[in-house]
Formats: C-alpha cells, structure tokens, sequence
C-alpha cells in the first residue's frame, strides 16, 4: 500500500510532554518529552505497526490518535476531519468509530460487570439500545469473538487469559469501529494463546475491514500481520515505511538490534545478535544529537552533535540515521 | 552427583469445589551445571513445580508428596523448616518473575543482598596473607560482596545502586538484582521461574545472556521454568515439556527442536511468530488447558490434539523411554512422525 489519498488517519508533527513534579520549590520547570515530531499516515484497512520499547511513547502516541490524549503541538485528521480541533461532543461522536483494546485483560476488565455489562457498555455510553436489542448484539459478538451467547452472565473472574481478551475485543468491536488501537493485545498472555487471538483479529479485519494500530515490541508478530510499519524509540521515529521493504532492508541500527532480538527457533541458523547496551535513558534530560547515542553500535561525533533528519531511501522507506545512507552505499 | 533429582511429585490442592491436582507423578534431574527448561502453559503446574522443589508451599492448603528430593546428594526431603532456612539462599535459590514485588520495596536493594551474606555468608574471617585469619567489620565485608555482586550482573554505578530503592530501578535493572541476589552464595542450583517475561524483548536478551553467562561461570545448575520455547532454546540442555501437570515430552534441547514428537510440543513450536514467516495466519493449538478439576478422561491432551483415536480417549499414555533419555507421553507419536513425512 502507497501513500494514499485519503488516509483514515493522519498525524502531523505530533508533540506530547508531560510536566514533571518539582523537587523543590522555584525548581525549574521540567517536562518529559514522550513524543517528539511524529507524523504518519494510516489508509483504511490497514494494519499499521508501532514498535518500540516500553518508555517509548507508542501508547502515548496511541492515546493521541483517540483523542484521550491531548497533544502540545500538531494535527491529527481523522477522516479528513480534525480531531485535534474538535470540541468534547463532536470527540464523543467521533471516538464512536475508534476503539482500542488494551495489553492486559485482567486489569482491563471490571470484575464486578458481568460479561454482559462490559460488552454492553460502549451501546449504553452511546445510547438508544433497549436491553433487548443490547442483549442480542453482545450475544452476536460474542458468538464472533468464539465465546458463546450463554456466557453472557458470567463474571470475568470465569475465564482465562485468552477468553478474558476475547471479551475485550468484543467489547471494541460492538459499535463497529473502523479504527481499533490494539496495545500490545497479546504480550500478556500465554505463546500458545498468542496464535488464537492473533487470527481472531485478523479474521475480524477481515470480515469488518477495520484498521488497525497495533503496538507490539515483538517484530516477528508484526511483521507477519502488519502492512506498513514505524519504528519508534524514545519519542523519535527512526524508521518508517513499507513492512516488506523495512524487513528486507532494515536500516536503522536500532531496528536491527530489534530484529536480532527475536529468539529464533531454527536450531541450526545461528545469527549474529546485536546486543544493545543499557537501558531506554531518561526522556527527562533529552541528550543532543541522535537520541539512539550511547546504545547504538555505530555512533560517532557526527550522531552526538545533531539529530538525524528522517529520510527517504527509498519509495515509502524513512530513517533518521546519518549513516544509513553510507551503509546502502557501501552495499551497493 | 546430581544437582537436583525430583522422583515422584504429587501435588494437590483441596478446595471447595473439588480436588486440585496440580502436579501428578513427575521426575525431574538435572546434573551438576546442566540448564533444564521446563516448559508449559500457565496453569500447567510447572511455577507449583519449582516451589514444591524449594518447600516453599504452604502445607495446608497444599498436599505435597514425592519419594525422593535431593539436591547434590543432600537429602532435603527431610529437613524441617528451620533446616530448610539455611539450604535456601545458599545451595539452591530462586529468580521470580515479577522483581517489584519480589523485593522489598521499603527497602534499599543493597541492604536486601547484604541480608543473604549476613545470613549465609561466614563474613566474619577473611584469610589474610600467610594463611593468618584477620577479624573484619562484617556489615562493611557485606556491603563489599553486594557490589561486587551487582557488577558482576553488569550494574553500572554498582556503588550508588546499592543505595536505591527498588522503584527507583528500570524492570531490567530489578530482575539483575533479583539474578545478583540468586547468585549471592554460589548455589549448587538457580530456580528462575519466568524470570523475563515482564521485560522487553531487547532487555529480557540481556537478561537471559546474564543468567547464562553467570551459569557457566559458576557452573550452577539452573532450572529454568517458562512458557515460551523461543528463549529456552539457547539456554537449555534439556527441555521438559508439562501438560496439565504431567511431563508429555523431554528431550535435549536440540532433538526437541529438530523433531519434536509430541503433538501438544509441535502445537508450542508452530505457535511461536518467526522473522522468517509468511504474511497471515498463525498456526495455532485450538482451544485451551481444560480445568484442572475437570481433566478429560485418558490423554488430557486429546481434546485439543488433532491425531486423538479411540485410545487416547479413554486410557492415559505411560511416559515412554527413548533413547538417549527422551521421554514421550503419546500413544501414536510413531504414526504422526511416520505421517509427517
């Protein structure tokens, strides 16, 4: 999939801080940047990947795409129309077709709601459902989602890791969304469970031709499921583009060392795995220049003075890396 | 002399809605320095496992019995609790899951390290030159070791770091010091139970690469317990794969790779997201792990197995030896390799 014309959503220059708690009085004011400058777009049907590390911002840049989380600067168009710009009710109709499940479905869950309750909710929040109707739709999606209808009086309590995010995603999928944010929908549960609920999403896409944001820092599951990805660390994007021509071609060092940490389960392939040093630093003291420096394999005095402008390499291909360019170089 | 050498364990939960066998009959041996995984499920009985190993279950509500528990041919069996006190930390300790809530968060993780030496470390001698014994400051001597420990787990500022609280601590740096802790004494036998499952994917290589490194070096026997066959397959020697509390499979690390022979260790393999994969559908094990107070009747894996006969419905399958010491738990493992080709 290409740039498109009318992409379902688009996001321009997206900034997010968070204001930090002082230490002391008359301490200078601090903010965490969680996102620094992101744009991307997502044409309708797709399924487009975040990946990064938690600390990241992908959740927070989620959020945005929502409209739960107010943005410091940039625009967001969602179908064309601003949402950054909207007031709460033009938001509240909005949001009726964006929906989002969540990473861990047993927080995410209200123990005390009946299945019931919880799918029904998103229908009594909009309104003008009698218990009925409301009824017999939570038993349809439920039905989709490969739970059955008599569930329905259950508590969450009843069910497993798996069945709990099946409800979850019922629960986002009542109003029939065309825009679903998918947080990290499988990291809390078990590797076997992991297929099941991949394929339910994907069937569903299918049948719906819902969009998806799907957050994951798993590349091997991205990849299998997503068109088109970006590749975010601490707040930057370092490489966006085509899922195939990223993959086929990755080259940012940070999305190698990604790729290199996917455990693999063909024996006799030993690959070369990059280690990264340390940790994700903290967003509060942003350090100049490239925001890789310090765990990156191939810094040098150039990354540490200035950041990496994002790139084209090649068709639907971005990274900010200054040694991207020199790399494809040397291959070609 | 093995490390650990498990014979028979049953466990079992009473509860009011019916009887819970958690662990039913398994053997578990792993020899000095050996890593061995033991894989599965949640709910499959292998964490119930590793702490009826350590004795840590509390009896009652659970009912533990086996025949035989040694750990480097101590009896441990037998030893009542106050016994137990001094094995653990010293021959045998353990790396849990979740490092928040595993340590104390009033307090700073230094002082947590220190209290293993304190406890099991013999400070007060240190053999001075010429053989002389020389009297120390055993808090100092302690503190010393910590942050020679946590460098040792590769944190940096080792020095400050013993000062911090646990929150103050990324999820990474909290299971290195959970893995430092574990590492104190030189125990004959590591018990990590999912020790990276709450970490990222970068973090929980580093990790991983830690506690192996750590393994040679000290050639601890580690039992690894975990539910994801992709991290276990650099670090084990021998993997053993549970299914609603019982072994189904147990192989070395590579046959169990090359030609698994259980349909339920497949279904695992075929579940894991390769690099290498096509776009679409994921192979995927249907359904889920039956209650564990209602297990089907014969092979418990025979409702979500797709090779189940007649057989498998009605009687249990014995674990079977094979050569080379792999064990399988099937009745038709022949027919399905024989279909497979």
């Amino acid at each position: 999939m290409q740039e498109n014309e009318n992409p379902l959503l688009k996001l321009e220059h997206i900034c997010v801080t968070f204001p930090v708690k002082r230490d002391y009085p008359f301490q200078k004011k601090r903010f965490v940047h969680a996102v620094t400058d992101v744009s991307f777009e997502i044409g309708a049907g797709e399924t487009f990947g975040l990946v990064g590390e938690s600390g990241c911002g992908k959740s927070t840049l989620a959020n945005t795409t929502l409209g739960i989380q107010k943005v410091d600067s940039g625009k967001i168009f969602f179908e064309g129309k601003e949402l950054t710009a909207m007031d709460k009710k033009q938001l509240k109709e909005a949001r009726r077709s964006m929906q989002m499940i969540f990473q861990d479905p047993f927080s995410s869950l209200n123990p005390r709601f009946s299945v019931f309750d919880i799918v029904s909710e998103p229908l009594r929040i909009m309104g003008g459902y009698t218990r009925e109707e409301m009824r017999e739709k939570v038993g349809q999606m439920l039905h989709e989602v490969g739970l059955s209808a008599g569930d329905m009086d259950r508590f969450p309590s009843d069910f497993s890791g798996g069945q709990k995010q099946r409800i979850g995603i019922a629960r986002a999928l009542i109003l029939k969304p065309k825009y679903l944010v998918c947080d990290e929908p499988v990291s809390a549960l078990d590797v076997s469970v992991h297929a099941q609920i991949l394929n339910l999403l994907l069937d569903l896409q299918e049948k719906y031709h819902i969009t998806y944001l799907f957050i994951s820092h798993n590349l091997a599951v991205v990849k299998r499921i997503c068109n088109r990805i970006l590749v975010m660390y601490f707040g930057k994007t370092m490489e966006y583009g085509d899922v195939d021509k990223i993959f086929a071609n990755p080259m940012h060092p940070y999305t190698r060392a990604l790729m290199s940490a996917i455990f693999d389960t063909d024996i006799d392939t030993k690959h070369e795995r990059i280690r990264l040093k340390g940790e994700v630093p903290s967003p509060i003291n942003v350090p100049k220049g490239c925001r890789f420096c310090g765990r990156c394999p191939e810094e040098d005095e150039a990354c540490r003075m200035g950041e990496p402008p994002l790139v084209e390499v090649e068709e639907d291909h971005y990274v900010a890396c200054f040694h991207c360019g020199k790399k494809a170089d040397a291959d070609g | 002399m093995k490390a650990l050498e498990v014979k028979n364990l049953k466990v079992v939960f009473p509860t009011e809605e019916g009887i819970v066998r958690a662990v039913e009959g398994i053997d578990i041996e792993i020899e000095q320095g050996q890593c061995a995984a033991i894989v599965g499920e949640s709910g499959c009985g292998k964490s119930v496992t590793s702490l009826a190993v350590m004795k840590l279950l509390s009896t009652p509500p659970a009912i533990v019995r086996m025949d035989k528990l040694e750990m480097n041919g101590m009896d441990i069996l037998h030893l009542t609790d106050k016994q137990m006190q001094q094995v653990r930390g010293k021959d045998v300790s353990m790396v849990f899951q979740d490092a928040l809530t595993a340590l104390n968060p009033v307090m700073t993780v230094g002082k947590q390290i220190d209290e293993i030496f304190l406890a099991h470390g013999k400070l007060n001698f240190l053999d001075g030159q010429e053989g002389q014994k020389k009297h120390i400051n055993v808090r100092k001597e302690a503190k010393r070791r910590t942050i020679e420990a946590l460098k040792l787990v590769g944190i940096s500022d080792a020095e400050l770091r013993y000062k911090a609280y646990p929150h103050q601590l990324s999820g990474g740096m909290r299971q290195r010091v959970l893995i430092a802790m574990a590492f104190a004494c030189n125990p004959h036998l590591i018990i990590a139970d999912e020790p990276t499952t709450a970490l990222d994917v970068t973090i929980q290589a580093q990790v991983l690469d830690i506690l192996k490194d750590l393994q040679k070096k000290q050639n601890t026997a580690l039992m690894l317990i975990t539910h994801d066959l992709s991290i276990v397959m650099n670090m084990a020697d021998v993997i053993y794969v549970m299914y609603c509390g019982k072994i189904v499979e147990k192989a070395n690390t590579r046959e169990l790779f090359m030609k698994p022979l259980h349909p339920y260790t497949m279904g695992l393999l075929g579940s894991i997201a390769r690099l290498d994969d096509k776009r679409g559908k994921f192979v995927q094990i249907p359904s889920s792990l039956p209650s564990p107070m209602r297990k089907p009747a014969g092979c418990y894996f025979h409702p979500r197995c797709t090779y189940a006969t007649d057989r498998c419905r009605q009687e249990m399958p014995h674990l079977e030896e094979l050569e080379n010491g792999r064990c399988i738990r099937c009745w038709n493992y022949q027919e399905i390799q024989n279909a497979g080709k």
